[in-house]
């Protein structure tokens, strides 16, 4: 189909088809498939570009997956670089940043597949957690953990979900989506969750109540074709069930794994996702352009090619820059509203549910 | 000569416009020909175009047009830290100013990232430092500008260019 004829359909409102996806990664100008998604990106948020006040915490990267896509991991707890944060330690670092007065809302907690951890271990994190700073969101355990959980300690997806909830889990985070296709995963990651099971443990989530993202990392082995396929069938689970907040567009990185040999995916290809995201995911509400993961040009550049969420201040982030990413570990308040006001869009400071944390009367916020 | 006005926040520029128009005028000068030029220092002969962010219209058309004289390979460079919209909207501005002109982007300067999205935006060609076989971007080297030629070549194919070594000579601007 022609880029006028999806052009119209998105002018009617009709939801684009997976083969309307798939030539949109293929049409040869990146810059007509940018001014198609900033149009739906202005017509859903204006200049409105979501931040938030983050902290990353990575309890373990012992992980039994041995993912081939994968920089952080350790096979072993006996492995050089192998860690496991005890609890006190990991609530140190919300302390810390409280103590030092940020005002974070929400802690992020995404680690390896350690098979050697009870489950009172992640429990007993998110309980102290919210001791500590009661009003925070926790968002956190990828669907590829929650399906670990499942297996490791012999409790059905809901049952390992409730049981996270009672204990102060507040929503999933959107990794380890890869791309929802056996080939890719059979080729990248053999060992975690079948594309199936990871859109069973979001659709279980959002039946509880909870709200999560979704990611898709790309630029490994899949095609055009498994990266339409992919945003089509996410689409699909959020007409069903209505529980995805945010996409999030996840450029490959190939230092330090054993994909090495790949080149990273282009900032032009980055770019291109994430407008082609945004039209394709009509029904999900934001694009997120993480600037960990981009870089921060291309985030930048990426809030005008249909995406409206930066990410946050994060700190201490250790996935991607394992895998060779080049961005700072943290950005501070002022320096995220600076880079998205360079942008000519407007900062707004949000909590994780997309509640807004900062007045936007006048487009003025931060 | 049209220019591109910097987005400055205040003033919201239109970049999709200008960038099509740049784009075109890229393919129109060189046809489907990107090009890579293998160098650890700017070589002689090419010319910088420095910009700020934040700048005047007026500041970047007085630059643009004091250029008019010169028939040279033309490198915007940042004065500043290069933000992402205002360097491809600099680029674009370029282009349109000298439509027959090579526009190279500096890969030391801006980064493969930002380079590389120039090219969707009037440039026509990169600059930057060939290794045979580039070390891990990790620790010190976590920065590390330098690349492949198959590294370089890609970058250019994923913008639309068919990759060349080395420059032809230019149009003049």
């Amino acid at each position: 189909m022609s880029l006028a004829a999806i052009a119209s359909k998105i002018r009617e409102g009709t939801p684009l088809s997976q083969a309307d996806g798939l030539a949109l990664f293929q049409h040869p100008n990146l810059v007509e498939v940018g001014t198609l998604a900033n149009q739906v990106r202005e017509q859903l948020h204006g200049d409105r570009t979501y931040w938030n006040r983050n902290l990353h915490i990575n309890p373990t990267n012992v992980c039994v997956s041995a993912c081939k896509l994968c920089s952080f991991s350790r096979r072993s707890a006996h492995d050089a670089g192998a860690f496991v944060l005890g609890i006190d330690e990991a609530v140190g670092k919300l302390r810390a940043r409280l103590a030092a007065g940020d005002r974070v809302t929400e802690v992020h907690i995404v680690g390896g597949l350690h098979d050697g951890l009870p489950f009172a271990y992640f429990t007993g994190l998110l309980l102290a957690l919210k001791a500590v700073a009661p009003g925070i969101a926790i968002k956190a355990f990828s669907a590829v953990e929650i399906f670990f959980f499942h297996r490791l300690y012999g409790m059905s997806i809901e049952e390992v979900l409730r049981r996270l909830q009672s204990a102060g889990l507040d929503s999933l985070p959107g990794g380890g989506a890869e791309i929802l296709s056996p080939r890719v995963r059979q080729a990248i990651c053999p060992n975690k969750c079948a594309a199936d099971e990871w859109l069973e443990v979001h659709r279980t989530a959002h039946r509880l109540g909870m709200k999560s993202n979704c990611t898709m990392l790309f630029g490994t082995v899949e095609t055009l074709a498994e990266r339409a396929e992919h945003l089509r069938r996410l689409r699909d689970l959020q007409a069903e069930t209505g529980g995805f907040l945010a996409f999030i567009p996840l450029p490959f990185h190939p230092e330090n794994n054993a994909l090495g040999d790949k080149p990273a995916p282009t900032a032009a290809e980055s770019l291109r996702t994430l407008a082609v995201a945004r039209l394709l995911l009509d029904n999900v509400p934001h694009i997120k352009a993480y600037w960990v993961s981009l870089g921060l040009a291309t985030a930048q550049t990426g809030l005008w090619f249909g995406a409206d969420d930066f990410d946050g201040t994060v700190s201490e982030e250790k996935i991607y820059h394992q895998a060779g990413a080049q961005t700072p570990q943290a950005l501070a308040p002022g320096e995220i509203a600076r880079i998205i006001r360079a942008a000519g869009r407007v900062p707004v400071e949000r909590d994780t549910f997309y509640g807004l944390a900062s007045p936007v009367a006048g487009e003025a916020a931060v | 000569m049209k220019i591109l006005v910097g987005i400055t926040g205040a003033a919201k520029a239109d970049i999709f416009g200008p960038g099509r128009e740049a784009l075109a005028l890229a393919h129109a000068a060189f046809g489907e020909r990107g090009f890579f030029v293998p160098a650890r220092a700017l070589p002689a002969g090419f010319v910088r175009v420095p910009y700020t962010f934040g700048e005047s219209e007026e500041a970047r058309r007085a630059r643009l047009a004091a250029l008019s004289v010169v028939n040279h390979p033309l490198v915007p460079t940042p004065v500043d830290e290069a933000q992402g919209l205002d360097t491809i909207a600099f680029f674009a501005a370029c282009r349109i100013a000298f439509p027959c002109a090579h526009i190279v982007v500096d890969l030391e300067l801006l980064g493969h990232k930002l380079g590389q999205l120039c090219l969707s935006f009037g440039a026509d060609a990169l600059v930057g430092s060939v290794v045979d076989q580039r070390a891990l971007r990790l620790g010190e080297r976590a920065g590390s500008k330098e690349l492949t030629r198959d590294e370089a070549a890609q970058l250019l194919r994923a913008s639309g260019f068919e990759p060349c070594e080395g420059l032809p000579e230019g149009k003049g601007p």
